[in-house]
């Protein structure tokens, strides 16, 4: 029969079941000649015609189910997305912010000031209870009322102010988990089998080693955080480091919501110096043999090193969060419950006082002005294929500039926080002497400069520390490419004050109507809005006064340039602001710069004038 | 001048060597599977196959079939006999639109829990008659 033509191209059951029928009319025209259903033959004819329709529809889903566009069973899909680099999440913690109070003893220091003896550090983690749900919340950094700035201060009683702080929380809990490991084992996996898992914090084994989570197990270096013993003047709590950690996993969540952890392969306790190729070990393992001539190295050698890390040999506590979902999203004034237990919060300063140390703990408060917003379920299979096909695009490389402006606002708040970033081919390297990190050598013709400007502790506008830049330069060299050089530098920010002048319509109070003319430019000049290089179009200011009820025109827009030599009130460079006006918009310089209304308050002045003919 | 007597025959029929199809039941003495070489043989294990399955046992056709069996589990009545000469009319004129059926005969044995179904019927093209008896027990 193999000279018979059989058709390959048959997918249904219809199809299978005409081409056997022609097949059996052209093969077998004197054994088999009646079609019709009712033949007990033809019940065979569609068992074949059946089994071929099922193998056709197997084959068509594995295909499918190989493609991340067309993939519709989760595990595949799970699969697919962690090869090409993104990370499902099975549940999305709501976020909220919290007031957090503490009443703190006045002291008369020239005039009442808070004694800082007695603020409290509350650490982070601190749980929050919801009052109508019971659902938990932690805090995700610590509340020091030691540290004065973005601290809000009123009085409470004679002898007492109020302090209040504003942190982070999400929705989660901390959960552990001790998995056994008797003996070591390459590649060892191990399940924490629970729902809602938003991420593990940590992984110690009984020897207090520390694990650590990385991407994939060949990447041998984390980000690490060393305390800064500039932070005071630096503003910057950590510097970045990266460090080797042969002790790592990598975790992937499964198709039921469970997260599988897997281990390293390297069973030797050596350092891997000793272990790794070399022409002294190369050809351990290997059976002499006339391979040994073309193939003389044993391929197995990197899974006994460390290079995908080392296999756990001891019990490992996992410490992980748990939580998240829609319910989490608490209504506002909801997390009024706060852990106060020693194990939460302290005294820095050690104070003496217990009667005062208990009022101050007993007065310790929290309350969510705004409701928690957030909390979801986990990435749903369309969500999971999209964001893998934006994973795989991105592959979390920086290549263009918009890249690495994202990058480097990205930057954990722990290394500094990144206000402006503006970044531009590196034309101006001949034309700045400001102070430059660079990734790499500053001259490549293919660098770029990344222009940026940090927040001082009252959000006003200011250079960034040079630890700030060193942890940035560190933190985008994972996500540079080789070729790429960048150069941080820092841009310029000017200062400015906007002087106005309108007619009021009749029937309105002139105080109401500046007021309320004074707040939408303080809003429209809010700095989280501004980006480096952007101008100021006149008539957009024009178009938000006249927007305000009861003006009824505006008569003068003046911006002044606010400069101070010494640079600590205002910029200390100056801007001529009227050689900058080019049909009604005020440009900013070549060199990448922001305009800033530092001082919204008296920055921002406005005059009522009366209509004259 | 008289019309001479002409016999209709099925072209099947013409070639006593060359098999028609497969006949029922599937044990004969050369195997599972024994052909058949007559319109007539293969008429009867066609119109046997028919009344022993059930709609939506065959697969992707599921309105192949008397549906008898299922009558099984209904209990013994005056309207069973109609019933089942119902089923087999409008099933058969259905999908053996060849054969032309003649007397039902259904005998039902109430204490040996069996009806025995007796068909007589005609092929259409050779009006040849013939006969068939299925039990269901």
């Amino acid at each position: 029969m193999a000279d018979n033509k059989v058709s390959y191209l048959n997918k249904s059951f219809s199809d299978f079941k005409t081409n056997l029928m022609n097949y059996a009319k052209t093969y077998f025209p004197n054994s088999y000649n009646d079609f019709s259903d009712t033949n007990p033959g033809a019940m065979f004819i569609e068992m074949a015609s059946y089994i071929g329709d099922v193998a056709s529809f197997y084959t068509d889903t594995q295909i499918q189910e190989t493609f991340l566009l067309y993939a519709k069973e989760k595990e595949n899909l799970l699969a697919l997305s962690y090869m090409l680099g993104y990370r499902p999440k099975v549940s999305y913690a709501a976020t909220v912010d919290v007031d957090i109070y503490q009443i703190i003893p006045q002291i008369n220091i020239g005039g009442s000031v808070p004694d800082y003896l007695y603020a409290t550090v509350i650490k982070e983690n601190t749980v929050l209870t919801s009052a109508s749900t019971n659902k938990k919340f932690i805090t995700i950094e610590k509340v020091d009322f030691t540290d004065p700035s973005n601290t809000e201060i009123t009085y409470y009683s004679s002898t007492y102010f109020l302090l209040k702080k504003t942190v982070k929380a999400i929705s989660a809990e901390i959960k552990s988990i001790t998995i056994p490991f008797n003996v070591s084992q390459k590649f060892s996996l191990a399940t924490i089998s629970d729902t809602n898992i938003l991420q593990i914090l940590e992984a110690v084994d009984t020897q207090g080693n520390k694990w650590y989570e990385v991407p994939y197990l060949a990447q041998s270096s984390v980000l690490e955080s060393i305390a800064n013993p500039n932070a005071s003047s630096d503003g910057v709590p950590y510097l970045v480091n990266y460090k080797r950690v042969p002790r790592r996993y990598v975790s992937r969540f499964l198709s039921d919501g469970t997260l599988q952890l897997e281990f390293g392969a390297g069973l030797s306790n050596s350092a891997d110096t000793t272990i790794l190729p070399n022409p002294d070990n190369i050809k351990l393992g290997l059976i002499p043999g006339i391979s040994t001539l073309l193939n003389g190295y044993n391929k197995a050698t990197p899974f006994f090193t460390q290079e995908y890390g080392l296999a756990p040999s001891s019990d490992i506590t996992i410490k992980y969060l748990v939580g998240g979902g829609v319910e989490s999203n608490v209504s506002s004034n909801d997390l009024i419950t706060i852990d106060k237990s020693p194990s939460q919060v302290y005294f820095p300063n050690s104070p003496s006082n217990t009667n005062t140390i208990n009022l101050i703990i007993q007065s310790i408060v929290s309350n969510n002005p705004n409701p928690a917003a957030g909390g979801r379920g986990g990435d749903e299979i369309e969500e999971i294929r999209n964001n893998a096909l934006y994973a795989y695009q991105s592959q979390l490389r920086a290549v263009t500039r918009e890249d690495y402006m994202v990058r480097a606002l990205s930057l954990p708040s722990d290394y500094g926080s990144i206000a402006k970033v503006y970044v531009t081919q590196d034309v101006a390297s001949e034309m700045l002497a400001t102070p430059t990190v660079a990734t790499i050598e500053e001259r490549n013709p293919l660098s770029l400069d990344m222009y940026i400007l940090a927040y001082d502790s009252n959000k006003k506008l200011t250079t960034a520390a040079t630890t700030l830049k060193q942890n940035l330069a560190t933190y985008i060299n994972q996500y540079r490419m080789v070729t790429d050089a960048v150069n941080i530098k820092d841009a310029f920010y000017i200062n400015i004050g906007v002087n106005f002048d309108i007619i009021i319509q009749s029937g309105y109070n002139n105080n109401d109507v500046i007021t309320n003319c004074i707040s939408a430019l303080k809003d429209f000049f809010n700095i989280t809005n501004w980006t480096i290089n952007q101008p100021i179009i006149i008539s957009d200011i024009a178009s938000t006064l006249l927007k305000i009820q009861g003006v009824q025109s505006v008569v003068k827009i003046e911006i002044t340039n606010k400069q101070d030599d010494t640079g600590t009130i205002y910029s200390k460079y100056g801007y001529d602001i009227h050689s900058a006006t080019r049909q009604g918009n005020i440009y900013p310089s070549i060199d990448p710069s922001i305009f800033e209304v530092r001082y919204p308050d008296t920055d921002i002045q406005g005059r009522v004038v009366p209509f004259t003919i | 001048m008289p019309i001479p007597q002409t016999t209709r025959v099925n072209p099947l029929d013409l070639q006593k060597n060359i098999a028609i199809g497969v006949s029922l039941p599937f044990n004969g003495p050369s195997g599972p599977f024994n052909k058949t070489y007559s319109t007539k043989d293969q008429t009867k294990s066609n119109l046997v196959n028919l009344l022993l399955t059930n709609k939506g046992e065959r697969l992707f056709n599921p309105e192949f079939g008397a549906d008898i069996s299922n009558l099984l589990f209904e209990g013994i009545n005056e309207d069973l006999d109609s019933t089942i000469i119902d089923l087999i009319t409008s099933n058969v004129n259905l999908f053996m639109p060849e054969i032309q059926l003649g007397d039902i005969i259904i005998n039902e044995d109430i204490d040996r829990n069996y009806i025995s179904i007796t068909i007589n019927y005609k092929l259409k093209i050779s009006g040849t008659s013939d006969q068939i008896t299925v039990q269901f027990t």
